[in-house]
């Protein structure tokens, strides 16, 4: 396993103003490895989420577990200093992130951004106002995918969905199974094609992907999920295409046509446990394309990246549409548990 | 030696006209790269100074401070306070020049397109007027500082 937890939370917390960043800098060791996020807000206190909860900085720049009322404040200049050092200065360089409400930083942060839209022939054209500052630490959790990887075994063809809440470190274990697979550490050598439509995955910055996703891997970079899955097989002849959060109707159409090519699909979808996937419209049509034979249930943010259970897919719908899941719960309908 | 002194004195003022105009007219240059630039690659601002901005001085010493660690515009604001020195840029044309680097990257494409536009504009304009004045006063200066140098050594002799 990896990791240099502190330094990943030190190259995300580089990006923000000068006034906070030393403060971040002296948090704790074991809070450093345990964050996942850093939050600013407004005239609000700082706050670190990490995989306990979420801790306020006081006055001092130290953790606590309740906002102070005379906290450590994210102004209205740290905000604008932070958006600026984000966009290296540039804002114009990053209109269309900025658009889309994030931007991806050196080593795969990514910076999530919230102010005034600013709407342009009925969409949203800009922010104005930056209010909100989210960075979410990049993780990559060497191994972390191989219990998915040994529970599927070798009907990792068949595709994998992988179910968790926010923060239930999804993206890290696709990171990790495309490693693994254009690595060949788990068999042959694979060729994978990861199409990353938020910069999440390979956390590409200026063309270089700033994660470890293996050999052989072509990382389609921007590209909108369907469009990107489509690209990859028309161009890349890939064995394995991974995408994160499916859930569009493109999306759902190009995972039937990587079904159709011979490809295998791995991907990742927003669903706390079973009920709530099966009450998701698109996630059920996602398993009726037949293009995951299996999905991998995670546990909470409370515990990233540890698998609950994996379920065949055919056997979810059919329970699913029997409405005999969610009422009879887990232990009865997993083919397996892994620990 | 006192004729030589005031030679060499008239020589310096001079020389001080024609570098701000030099001097403008790079920064001119500038402007237009980084418009293209903005348009087509969508380059940082720090790509842009280190791409197009290595005749000016103050330029290179911004990207110098910005890749140290210091924040752009504190690097903009030192680069000319520090680079701008013995250029034969007047106050006034710093004073544009922070204006120019506090809008600079600060805004969208469209946005930065106007920012360099209007600012070349302003600049445009400070070159003509640093022309007339080179053209009128070049000579004078060097004209003034031989003159002064005989008059002092006549009068001292």
């Amino acid at each position: 396993m990896e990791n240099n937890y502190e330094s990943r939370f030190d190259s995300a917390a580089r990006a923000v103003c000068d006034r906070l960043r030393n403060y971040l800098f002296l948090l704790p060791t074991d809070m450093k490895e345990q964050a996942q996020e850093i939050r600013f807000r407004v005239n609000q206190p700082v706050s670190i989420c990490c995989t306990g909860g979420v801790y306020f900085l006081n006055r001092n720049g130290r953790p606590s577990c309740r906002p102070e009322p005379d906290g450590m404040r994210a102004t209205r200049e740290d905000i604008d200093e932070t958006f600026r050092g984000i966009c290296s200065y540039s804002v114009y360089s990053h209109q269309n992130e900025i658009k889309n409400g994030f931007i991806t930083l050196s080593g795969g942060h990514r910076v999530g951004l919230c102010g005034t839209a600013v709407i342009s022939n009925g969409s949203i054209g800009s922010l104005r106002d930056i209010s909100s500052i989210n960075i979410r630490i990049a993780r990559q959790v060497y191994g972390c995918a191989s219990a998915v990887l040994q529970a599927v075994g070798k009907n990792l063809r068949e595709g994998v969905l992988i179910a968790g809440a926010p923060a239930s470190g999804k993206t890290t274990i696709l990171r990790d199974m495309a490693r693994q697979l254009s690595s060949g550490l788990c068999g042959d050598v694979r060729k994978v094609a990861v199409v990353d439509e938020r910069g999440e995955l390979a956390g590409t910055y200026r063309g270089v992907p700033q994660n470890d996703l293996g050999p052989c891997c072509d990382v389609l970079d921007g590209y909108p999920k369907g469009e990107g899955i489509l690209q990859a097989i028309r161009s890349l002849s890939p064995e394995f295409i991974i995408c994160d959060e499916l859930g569009g109707l493109a999306d759902v159409e190009a995972a039937a046509q990587g079904l159709n090519a011979g490809v295998g699909m791995i991907s990742s979808v927003h669903a706390g446990n079973v009920r709530e996937l099966l009450r998701r419209q698109q996630a059920v049509s996602l398993l009726h394309t037949g293009a995951f034979g299996y999905v991998v249930l995670l546990e909470g943010s409370r515990e990233p990246g540890r698998v609950a259970e994996v379920y065949k897919a055919g056997e979810l719908l059919a329970q699913g549409s029997g409405n005999s899941v969610a009422d009879r719960g887990r232990d009865h309908s997993g083919i397996c548990t892994v620990a | 030696m006192l004729i030589a002194a005031g030679t060499i004195a008239g020589y310096v003022q001079s020389h001080r006209l024609s570098q701000r105009v030099a001097q403008l007219e790079e920064m001119l240059r500038f402007l237009n790269a980084a418009q293209t630039e903005i348009r087509y690659s969508a380059a940082s601002v720090v790509e842009i100074i280190q791409r197009h901005g290595s005749s000016l001085a103050f330029l290179q010493q911004c990207a110098a401070r910005y890749k140290a660690g210091e924040d752009f515009h504190t690097a903009w604001e030192e680069g000319v306070r520090t680079g701008a020195k013995g250029t034969g840029l007047t106050e006034e044309d710093q004073t544009l020049l922070r204006d120019f680097g506090s809008g600079f990257g600060a805004s969208d494409v469209e946005g930065q397109l106007s920012h360099c536009r209007l600012y070349a504009e302003l600049f445009q304009d400070r070159l003509e007027r640093a022309r007339q004045e080179k053209a009128r006063k070049g000579k004078l200066y060097l004209m003034l500082g031989s003159f002064s140098g005989i008059a002092v050594a006549l009068f001292l002799c």
